[in-house]
C-alpha cells in the first residue's frame, strides 16, 4: 500500500522509453490507455486508503524527510489526483483519430509519450512533499506540453507553443527564485520542515520578495487575471485534443499549487492575510471575472469564448480561496472538480465535432441540434452546468460560493458574481440558439463519430448531473479537506 | 402510500413515452391521456386528503441538511386540482388547435409542455425552498422551446428575452435570497409559522425585495416584461402556461414564502408593506398599459399580471378574509384567463383576427366562442353573477378588515380600468357592424371550442356552490 504514490509516477515513466522504442502508434495508443486505466485504479486505490486511514508517506530511496525526497499522498493530492486522471484519460480515449487529422503522422508516438511525461507531471506536483521536487515535477509538465502544443499543423500554433514557452519560463525562474530564497532562509526543501522553520525564522523583506515571486509564477502557470493571456492563444492554436486535455487539469494545477505554497507551507506566518494581499488578489480576480467574462459574451470563436470562460471561472475559483474561510475552501475545491468536468465536456464535444477546423466559428455550430442530436444535447447539459443551473454540478458550485461569500459580507461582491453567472447565460444561449435554430448547411462538422467519443461524453454530462445531485463526492471530501487546513492554521 | 412520488413519476414516465413516439399522429391522444390521468391523480388526493396531507417525504440529501423532498398542504391541493383539471380541457383543446393551424413537430411541443406541467406539479408538491427553486428554473427552461415554437426571428429574439428575465432574477436576486435564508435560519423547509423566530427589519426588508424580484414569474413590476413577449408562442402555451401553470407558480411560491417562510406573525411586526406596495402599482401600471393594447393576447397578457397582483396583495394584507380572496382568486382567475384564452385563440384560428379593433360584429359569426369572452371578461372585471365577483368581495371584506381603508381606492381605480379595456371586446364583438376583412368561414369550429365551453361551465356551476369550496378552504391552516 505504502507503494501506490512512487508507483503512480514511475510505471507510466518507465513506459515511456519503451514507447519510444516501439513507435508504432496503435500499440504505443494501447499501451498509453492501459497504463492510464491502471494509474486510475492505483489512484483510487490510494484514495480509499487515505480516505479512511489518512496520509501515506513515501521517502524515496529509504532516506528520511528533511533530507530525501518524500511523497505524501494526503486527500488533497488524492483529490486532484483523481480527476486529473479521469480527465486526462477520457480525452486520451477520444483523441486518436482527431490527433491523427492535425498532428504530422511521424509525430505520432511521440505525442502519446509527451502526454504521458505531462501527466507524470502533474501527478508529481500533486504528490510530492519537497518544494524544489515540485519545481522539477512543474518543470516536466510544463516542457512536455509545449510539445504537446507546438504539435497542432494550424498557422500559428509554433508561435503560440514559442510564446508559451517563454511566460511559462519566466514563471518558472520567478518560482525557482523564490525556492532558492526560501531554502536559504530556512536551510530545507522539505514542504513540512519549510512550514515549521518558516514560522521560527526572522521574517525579512527578502521572504516577502520570494512570496511575491512564488505568487506571480502560480499566477501565471494557473492564468490568474491579469497574467492569463497566454491561455487563451495556447487554447486556440494547440490541436483541440490538447486543449481540451488542459482545459480540465494544467490550469487547475496552478490552483494546487497555490493551496500547497500559501495555505498549507506559509500558513505560520499567513501573509495573505496579514498584508491585506488576499483582499487585494480578491479585487483583481473580480475585476478578472468581469472583464473575461465580457470577452467570451463578446467573442466569436468558440474556442476562444470557452477559453475566456475558462478564465472567468477560475477567478471563481480564487475568488472562494481568498475569502480565507473553510467555506471558501470548500467551494473552490468543488469548483475545481466541477469545473474541470463541464468544460472537459464542452472542449472535447467541439473537438470531436470539428476535426478540421482551426477556428470554430459560432456560425459553425448552425443547424447540428439535428444532425448530432445526443452530442449537442450533452453540450446544453454541460452548458447549463456552466451557466449554474439546478441539477447540474455548477449549481452546487454556485450555492457554496455564493455561502462562502455571503458569510464574509461581501454584499457586493456576491452581487458582481451572480451577475457575471448570469451574463454566462449571454454567451451559452448564444451557442443553444444557434445549435438549434439555425439552419445553415454545415459543411466543417464531420461525421465519423467514433462510439468511444460519444462515451467520454456521455459519462461527463452523467458526472455533471450525477455530481449536481448527489454531492459526497465533491463536497463531503472538500469539506474534509477544508476543515483540515483550517485546524491546522488556528493552532 | 403518498401520491405525490407515484404522480411525478408517472410524469416522468410519459416523457419518456412521447419522446419514443413523438413523430407518429397518436402523440396528440397520449397527451390528452396523461393529462387526464394526472387530474385523476388529482382528484385522488383530494378525496383522500386526509391521508395525503401533510405528509413529508425526501427524495434525496443534495446538500448538508438541504434535500429535495415533498410535501402537500391545502393550498397546494387547490393549485393541484386547478393546474391538472385545466391541463387536461387544455390538452384536448391544444390537439385540435395545433391541426387547424397546421403546426409542426407535435411531438416536440407535447413533450415540453409535459415537462412544463411536470415542474409545476413538483413545485406544487415541494416542501422547501431549495426544491422549489430547482423545478422553478426547470419550468423556465421547459417553457422555452414553447415560446420559441414558431422558430422564427420574432420568437427567437422573444424567447430569449424570457429566457434573461426569467433565468437573470432568479439567479440574481432568487438565490442569494434562498442562501441568506438558509444562513441566517439554517433551514429551508415551509414550516407552519415561518422560519424566522427572531426577526430583524431590515433584513426582512431586504429578503421580501430580493423575493419579490425573485420570483419574476409571479409578473411584479419592473421585472413583468417576460409575460407579454411570451405571447409569441401558440395560444394553448400562452393560455395554460402564461396564464395559469407558469405565473400561478410564481404567485403560489410568493404565498408560500410569505406564509410559510416569513410566517404571518413576523410580517404583522415588520410590515408588509413593500408587497403591498409593488403589487398595487402593478395593478394600476398593468391596467393602464393593457388600454393602450389592441392586440388580444397582449391586452389579456397585461390583465393578468395585474390580476397576478390581486392576489399577492390579497395575501400581503395579511387578513384571514384577504387571503381566502387569494386563495379563490388563484382558482377563479385561472378558470376566467384561461377561457378568454382559449376564445382569442378560437378566433385567431377561425378568422385570422388578433386585434380587439378588428373584431366588429364577430358574435354572428363565432357565437359560442364570444359568449365565452364576454363570460371571461365578466370574471375580470369582477361583476356578478361571475365568480370574480366573489374573490373582488372577499378581499374588499379583507381589506376593511385590515383597516388599510386607502387600498380600496385601488381596487375601485383598477376596477374602473380593467372595465374598459375589457369592455370594448364585449362591445365590438355585438354591437359594431361586421368587418368585411376577416377571412370568411362560416361554421364555428365545435370541436375546438367544446372543452373551453366546459371550462366556462364549470366557472358559472362554481359561482351556484361557493359554500363548499369556502367550507373546505376554511378547513385549511392559512385560516386559522
Amino acid at each position: 500500500m505504502n507503494q501506490i504514490p512512487i508507483l503512480i509516477i514511475t510505471l507510466p515513466l518507465l513506459l515511456t522509453p519503451i514507447l519510444l522504442l516501439i513507435r508504432k502508434i496503435n500499440i504505443v495508443y494501447v499501451l498509453t490507455l492501459v497504463i492510464s486505466l491502471i494509474n486510475i485504479i492505483l489512484i483510487l486505490t490510494l484514495g480509499i486508503e487515505v480516505y479512511n486511514n489518512g496520509n501515506i508517506i513515501y521517502e524515496l530511496g529509504g532516506w528520511p524527510a528533511p533530507i530525501g525526497i518524500r511523497l505524501n499522498a494526503d486527500l488533497l493530492s488524492c483529490y486532484f489526483l483523481t480527476f486529473i486522471n479521469v480527465m486526462s484519460f477520457l480525452c486520451l480515449v477520444s483523441s486518436k483519430n482527431i490527433i491523427k487529422h492535425q498532428i504530422h503522422e511521424d509525430n505520432l508516438y511521440l505525442f502519446y509519450i509527451a502526454w504521458l511525461l505531462c501527466n507524470i507531471g502533474f501527478s508529481g506536483i500533486v504528490l510530492t512533499d519537497d518544494i524544489f521536487n515540485l519545481f522539477v515535477f512543474l518543470e516536466i509538465s510544463s516542457l512536455s506540453s509545449y510539445f504537446l502544443i507546438s504539435q497542432a499543423n494550424y498557422k500559428g500554433s509554433l508561435l503560440a507553443a514559442i510564446q508559451y514557452l517563454f511566460i511559462g519560463s519566466i514563471g518558472a525562474v520567478f518560482i525557482l527564485l523564490a525556492i532558492g530564497i526560501l531554502y536559504a532562509h530556512t536551510g530545507t526543501l522539505n514542504m513540512h520542515d519549510l512550514a515549521m522553520k518558516i514560522g521560527q525564522a526572522k521574517f525579512s523583506k527578502s521572504i516577502i520578495f520570494s512570496l511575491g515571486l512564488l505568487l506571480a509564477g502560480i499566477g501565471i502557470k494557473s492564468a490568474l487575471f491579469p497574467l492569463h493571456g497566454w491561455l487563451i492563444k495556447t487554447y486556440a492554436y494547440a490541436p483541440s485534443i490538447v486543449t481540451t486535455y488542459f482545459s480540465g487539469t494544467s490550469t487547475k494545477i496552478g490552483i494546487y499549487i497555490l493551496l500547497r505554497v500559501f495555505l498549507d507551507i506559509l500558513n505560520s506566518i499567513s501573509p495573505l492575510e496579514y498584508y491585506k494581499l488576499a483582499q487585494f488578489i480578491l479585487f483583481i480576480s473580480l475585476l478578472g471575472v468581469l472583464l473575461s467574462t465580457f470577452y467570451a459574451v463578446k467573442q466569436q470563436e468558440v474556442k476562444k469564448m470557452l477559453a475566456y470562460s475558462s478564465v472567468a471561472q477560475l477567478g471563481y475559483i480564487i475568488i472562494a480561496i481568498m475569502l480565507l474561510i473553510p467555506d471558501g475552501l470548500t467551494a473552490s475545491l468543488i469548483h475545481v472538480v466541477n469545473h474541470s468536468i463541464i468544460k472537459t465536456g464542452l472542449f472535447l464535444i467541439i473537438a470531436i465535432i470539428f476535426i478540421n477546423n482551426q477556428n470554430v466559428m459560432i456560425e459553425d455550430l448552425s443547424g447540428l441540434g439535428k444532425k448530432y442530436p445526443i452530442l449537442m444535447s450533452c453540450f446544453v447539459v454541460l452548458g447549463f452546468g456552466l451557466i449554474g443551473l439546478p441539477i447540474t454540478s455548477g449549481f452546487i458550485s454556485k450555492w457554496y460560493l455564493v455561502t462562502a461569500m455571503l458569510k464574509s459580507e461581501y454584499w457586493y461582491f456576491t452581487f458582481i458574481v451572480l451577475l457575471t453567472s448570469f451574463m454566462t447565460l449571454f454567451y451559452v444561449w448564444a451557442l443553444i440558439e444557434k445549435i438549434y435554430f439555425a439552419t445553415n448547411n454545415n459543411s466543417s462538422a464531420v461525421n465519423n463519430i467514433s462510439i468511444y467519443q460519444i462515451f467520454c461524453v456521455i459519462t461527463l454530462t452523467i458526472m455533471t448531473i450525477y455530481l449536481g445531485l448527489e454531492t459526497s463526492l465533491t463536497s463531503g471530501i472538500a469539506q474534509n479537506i477544508s476543515s483540515d487546513f483550517y485546524r491546522i492554521i488556528e493552532k | 402510500m403518498i401520491l405525490m412520488i407515484p404522480h411525478l413519476s408517472f410524469l416522468l414516465f410519459s416523457i419518456f413515452l412521447l419522446y419514443l413516439i413523438r413523430n407518429k399522429s397518436s402523440a396528440g391522444l397520449i397527451h390528452i391521456l396523461v393529462s387526464f390521468i394526472s387530474f385523476l391523480f388529482a382528484i385522488y388526493t383530494l378525496i383522500n386528503k386526509n391521508i395525503f396531507l401533510y405528509k413529508e417525504i425526501n427524495v434525496i440529501e443534495v446538500l448538508e441538511n438541504i434535500t429535495i423532498s415533498f410535501n402537500l398542504d391545502y393550498l397546494g391541493l387547490v393549485f393541484l386540482i386547478v393546474s391538472n383539471g385545466l391541463w387536461f380541457m387544455t390538452s384536448i383543446y391544444t390537439n385540435r388547435y395545433l391541426k387547424l393551424n397546421n403546426y409542426q413537430s407535435h411531438g416536440k411541443f407535447f413533450i415540453f409542455f409535459l415537462i412544463s406541467m411536470m415542474s409545476t406539479n413538483a413545485i406544487i408538491y415541494s416542501a422547501n425552498l431549495f426544491t422549489t427553486f430547482i423545478f422553478y428554473e426547470i419550468l423556465t427552461i421547459a417553457t422555452y422551446p414553447l415560446v420559441t415554437f414558431k422558430s422564427d426571428e420574432k420568437s427567437i429574439s422573444s424567447g430569449k428575452k424570457y429566457l434573461y428575465y426569467l433565468l437573470g432574477t432568479s439567479i440574481i436576486f432568487l438565490l442569494p435570497a434562498i442562501i441568506i435564508t438558509y444562513n441566517v435560519t439554517g433551514t429551508l423547509t415551509y414550516t407552519e409559522n415561518g422560519i424566522f423566530p427572531t426577526y430583524d427589519s431590515n433584513l426582512i426588508n431586504i429578503l421580501i425585495i430580493l423575493f419579490l424580484f425573485g420570483v419574476a414569474k409571479s409578473a411584479i413590476m419592473p421585472f413583468h416584461k417576460w409575460l407579454p413577449t411570451a405571447m409569441v408562442a401558440p395560444t394553448p402555451v400562452s393560455a395554460l402556461l402564461h396564464a395559469v401553470a407558469v405565473v400561478k407558480s410564481g404567485v403560489y411560491i410568493l404565498i408560500k414564502i410569505i406564509i410559510y417562510i416569513f410566517g404571518l406573525n413576523v410580517l404583522k411586526n415588520t410590515g408588509s408593506d413593500l408587497f403591498i406596495l409593488f403589487a398595487s402599482l402593478t395593478i394600476i401600471l398593468s391596467s393602464i398599459i393593457a388600454l393602450k393594447q389592441d392586440s388580444i393576447k397582449l391586452r389579456l397578457a397585461y390583465s393578468t399580471i395585474g390580476q397576478l397582483s390581486y392576489i399577492i396583495l390579497g395575501v400581503a394584507i395579511l387578513a384571514p378574509y384577504s387571503i381566502l380572496a387569494s386563495v379563490l382568486h388563484i382558482i377563479f382567475h385561472a378558470l376566467g384567463k384561461i377561457t378568454l384564452f382559449l376564445a382569442s385563440g378560437s378566433i385567431t384560428t377561425q378568422t385570422g383576427i388578433k386585434n380587439v379593433t378588428d373584431m366588429d360584429g364577430l358574435s354572428s359569426r363565432l357565437p359560442y366562442t364570444c359568449l365565452l369572452m364576454s363570460l371571461g371578461a365578466f370574471i375580470m372585471v369582477g361583476l356578478p353573477p361571475t365568480i370574480g365577483f366573489i374573490s373582488k368581495w372577499y378581499l374588499v371584506i379583507g381589506i376593511i378588515e385590515s383597516n388599510k381603508l386607502y387600498l380600496l381606492t385601488i381596487i375601485i381605480v383598477s376596477t374602473i380600468l380593467n372595465a374598459s379595456y375589457y369592455f370594448p371586446i364585449i362591445y365590438r364583438s355585438y354591437f359594431m357592424p361586421k368587418n368585411i376583412r376577416s377571412k370568411v368561414k362560416n361554421e364555428e369550429d365545435m370541436q375546438l371550442i367544446t372543452p373551453v365551453i366546459i371550462i366556462g361551465l364549470i366557472s358559472i356551476i362554481l359561482f351556484f356552490n361557493l359554500d363548499s369550496i369556502i367550507m373546505f378552504l376554511e378547513e385549511s391552516i392559512i385560516l386559522k
